[in-house]
């Protein structure tokens, strides 16, 4: 029964909503973000580039007339940016629309959505954000970025002037988690921010927040011996957890079964990435297969525009998406890896970083880092068994 | 009768449905929600076409919050749960289970 | 391995394939240098590579043909150099359809007709005439990328039209192919284009390309040349391995032409829609005329079996497995969770 619970406590809860099945649809509503966080991706922030209301109301058009295309019976409507909340009133104009048309149309959709959003947090106590949350309540999924303790979270997550931001954020999360129990947080970590993982995931349940996803980026910053303190701060975190049995109620996304087995080309040469099956808009009303493929979250190479608003989806620029399999993209070293289970890529870092531009090879600056936590997933794991079954 | 996907305290486990059967409060569960929400965005009720939009949102409700009552009243009585005062049924969506929980 | 070489002896040659040279008869002759031409022969000599050259819609000066008949070579030149050339392969573009009547009986030749979308009307009646005047036709339908429902049908009907002719061609004993109908009679595996591969372009610039359609896309886009020799990043993707709907696709007869990929869905070893659907067009076709040359008891010789399929793009089948794989994924997922 404890692992049981443990086992549900793998998964957060939007990818449990309708396990994989909902269309998610991202408006781009803004470039602006008020913070300028160092291992963000989104390299070309400003404040030019604002979604009008009338290129959302053309792509929900367009998605709810062609059925055949979008044949979902769910959807998340995903809100980003830079930071959505600058823009909620023209979310709250959107999302008023989506919910108006869709049972006009008495399209599926209406009884089968969420409206979801990722935020730095800063503006969640705003007054117009707070009467939105109060007129979507049962359909939105807010997702607040907190870093861990105020000097991991202040390493990264900092204002233009480089002043950390985790005091105003921080003030905002009880507020949050009152509204959203079950709410989880994004961290992000890069090199500098390893010696402070274990410190920043305690951190993060003390304040209350029950499920931490951390993700590693993708990008080149990793140095030498940094999968070596990698794996010492998860095998601190995974003693702390187990030692203090915070399993019970928390749950980090470090620690996952799955992970660590070696891969079946052929049975597990599925791809995990959603980009393609998902949809992005941006302010022009250009589609893209991900935010990341977006003209200001790459460094190196010319957006991937998959259609428009206008014409409509480009299903020939979609397919290579819908294709791409783990075995197509990956070096021989990730093919012959016995640990390869739960080793993440993203198709993005895959374009922006390819030697031509083809989505169809795999950045591995992370090879190391997921070798340190197949190791530390492995201690956690063993340590956890025998303690289930000393209790059994 | 409520529904809430969070398990809370006092609560006792009163039965369980088939997942078609879930499916149909969900969707039930969904529905009023949409409903509910789609009346709260409503800012042009003094229209023609406002007000047509308006009626037939309270007629969409009225049949789905039957709807909903009639599930609860048929599967409490199809599967004989357990009734105590002071408390409500609720289900989860995921395990399909009956908890009574105290309100 | 790369086992020849496709040598443009002129800026302006005339195309012989899905790309287009705009500049072909708009421009005037550029030719490849005599020096450089050299270099490429001394080339194919040490390296053991087979030489096709392509020709512009004139003559070469005659110390360039004594050059190039020094060394065993193919020669691919527009149907208008049909009087000076006997042997080779005659190229007959869009607007040159009409000399097509012109062609005598020659079972020796072999034909490339690039026809565009637009005269698709007109395919059977142009192919047809061309029965019995050569060995081998090779069809290249161009704007592939435009093709609408109404198109595919349209190219659909024009092959059953061809395909109730070819028979006669059978029967009469003549040994003839035609790439989209008869190549996948006694296909086994893919018999693709394979450029980059098995073969690389020369330009008149000296650098050399996957094909010429990259090199009259961009001039920047070249892998080597003969001094530095080649370097094709991500040449894998190249190979049908690296191709999630090629590797799982048995139209065999398909070009799986990288160009056309490239500008239709900006990734190489990914073809379109259109593609594939003309393909599996094709391959019904060939299903057709088997089933044709059966019942009026013509045995074609190691012909092979080709199963029926009720699909046109092998993208539909790839979703469904992956759906398969996706369920059994989540519930193994589920199933490693609990005890």
């Amino acid at each position: 029964m404890l692992v049981n619970n443990i086992a549900d406590k793998l998964e957060s809860p939007l990818s449990q909503w309708q396990e994989n099945r909902a269309k998610s649809i991202t408006f781009i509503v803004t470039e602006d973000c008020q913070l300028r966080c160092n291992y963000c991706y989104m390299v070309g922030k400003n404040k030019r580039s604002k979604m009008d209301f009338s290129i959302a109301k053309k792509t929900v058009d367009y998605l709810i007339n062609n059925r055949e295309t979008f044949p979902e019976k769910s959807v998340i409507w995903d809100f980003i940016g830079g930071e959505p909340f600058l823009e909620i009133e023209l979310i709250d104009e959107i999302s008023d629309y989506i919910k108006r048309i869709t049972y006009e149309e008495s399209h599926p959709w209406f009884d089968s959505y969420r409206l979801n959003f990722s935020t730095n947090g800063l503006l969640y106590d705003n007054e117009k954000v707070q009467k939105y949350i109060s007129k979507n309540k049962s359909h939105v999924e807010i997702g607040i970025s907190i870093d861990g303790t105020e000097q991991k979270h202040n390493l990264q997550r900092v204002f233009p002037n480089g002043r950390g931001s985790y005091k105003e954020v921080a003030k905002n999360i009880p507020l949050w988690l009152e509204q959203f129990p079950n709410a989880s947080t994004k961290v992000t970590i890069a090199s500098e921010d390893v010696p402070y993982i274990k410190d920043s995931v305690l951190h993060l349940f003390s304040l209350g927040i029950k499920s931490v996803n951390i993700n590693a980026v993708f990008e080149d910053v990793w140095k030498e011996n940094d999968d070596k303190l990698f794996e010492e701060q998860l095998i601190k975190l995974a003693d702390s957890i187990i030692e203090q049995k915070l399993y019970k109620d928390f749950k980090c996304s470090f620690f996952n079964k799955t992970i660590g087995n070696p891969l079946d080309c052929i049975l597990n040469n599925q791809n995990w990435c959603g980009a393609g099956k998902m949809l992005c808009v941006d302010h022009t009303g250009d589609f893209y297969p991900c935010v990341r493929f977006a003209p200001f979250s790459l460094q190196n190479k010319i957006p991937r525009i998959v259609g428009n608003c206008f014409d409509g989806m480009d299903h020939n620029k979609l397919r290579p998406f819908l294709t791409l399999d783990m075995s197509t993209q990956s070096p021989q070293k990730c093919m012959d890896c016995d640990i390869a289970a739960g080793c993440a890529w993203c198709q993005a870092a895959n374009y922006d970083f390819a030697e031509t531009d083809t989505i169809y090879q795999r950045v591995t600056y992370i090879c190391k880092i997921h070798k340190a936590r197949v190791r530390a997933n492995n201690y956690f794991w063993h340590k956890m068994d025998r303690k289930l079954a000393a209790f059994n | 009768m409520e529904i809430v996907k969070n398990l809370g305290k006092n609560k006792k486990k009163a039965g369980k449905v088939t997942p078609e059967e879930r499916d149909e409060i969900k969707l039930l569960f969904e529905r009023k929600n949409g409903l509910t929400e789609l009346f709260k965005s409503l800012n042009d009720v003094d229209t023609k076409e406002g007000n047509r939009l308006y009626e037939k949102i309270v007629k969409d409700m009225g049949e789905v919050s039957t709807n909903f009552q009639n599930w609860w009243t048929l599967k409490s009585a199809k599967y004989d749960w357990e009734s105590i005062k002071g408390y409500s049924w609720e289900i989860d969506f995921e395990t399909c289970e009956i908890f009574l929980v105290k309100k | 391995m790369v086992s020849y070489l496709i040598v443009l002896l002129d800026k302006n040659s005339t195309s012989f394939c899905y790309y287009k040279n705009d500049s072909y008869l708009k421009s005037k002759s550029e030719l490849i240098s005599f020096e450089l031409l050299e270099e490429i022969i001394i080339y194919a000599i040490k390296n053991y590579i087979t030489l096709n050259f392509l020709y512009g819609n004139q003559q070469l000066p005659e110390n360039y043909e004594k050059l190039i008949d020094s060394i065993d070579h193919e020669k691919i030149f527009p149907i208008k150099l049909n009087q000076v050339f006997t042997d080779g392969i005659f190229v007959i573009n869009d607007d040159e359809i009409d000399l097509v009547h012109s062609l005598k009986e020659n079972e020796e030749i072999n034909l490339i007709l690039r026809l565009p979308k637009d005269d698709l009307p007109i395919l059977s009646e142009t192919v047809n005439s061309l029965l019995g005047k050569f060995k081998r036709l090779n069809l290249s339908i161009l704007d592939i990328e435009s093709f609408t429902e109404q198109d595919l049908e349209m190219y659909e009907k024009q092959l059953k039209i061809i395909g109730e002719k070819v028979p006669e061609l059978y029967q009469s004993g003549r040994s003839f192919e035609l790439n989209f109908m008869s190549d996948r009679l006694n296909l086994t595996k893919m018999n693709n284009c394979d450029a980059g591969i098995k073969h690389l372009t020369i330009a008149p610039n000296g650098k050399l390309y996957i094909c010429p359609g990259f090199y009259y896309d961009n001039e920047d886009d070249c892998i080597g040349d003969l001094v530095d020799g080649i370097n094709i990043k991500n040449q894998r993707l190249l190979t049908l391995d690296y191709s999630p709907i090629c590797r799982i696709c048995d139209s065999y007869h398909c070009k799986r032409c990288i160009y056309l990929n490239n500008k239709t869905t900006l990734e190489i070893n990914t073809p379109s829609h259109q593609q594939c659907m003309l393909s599996h067009l094709e391959r019904n076709s060939t299903i057709n005329l088997l089933s044709l040359l059966n019942s009026s008891k013509k045995n074609v010789e190691h012909a092979v079996s080709i199963p029926d399929i009720d699909y046109l793009d092998p993208i539909d089948i790839l979703e469904e497995k992956q759906k398969e794989r996706l369920n059994l994924y989540l519930k193994e997922k589920k199933n490693s969770n609990s005890i």
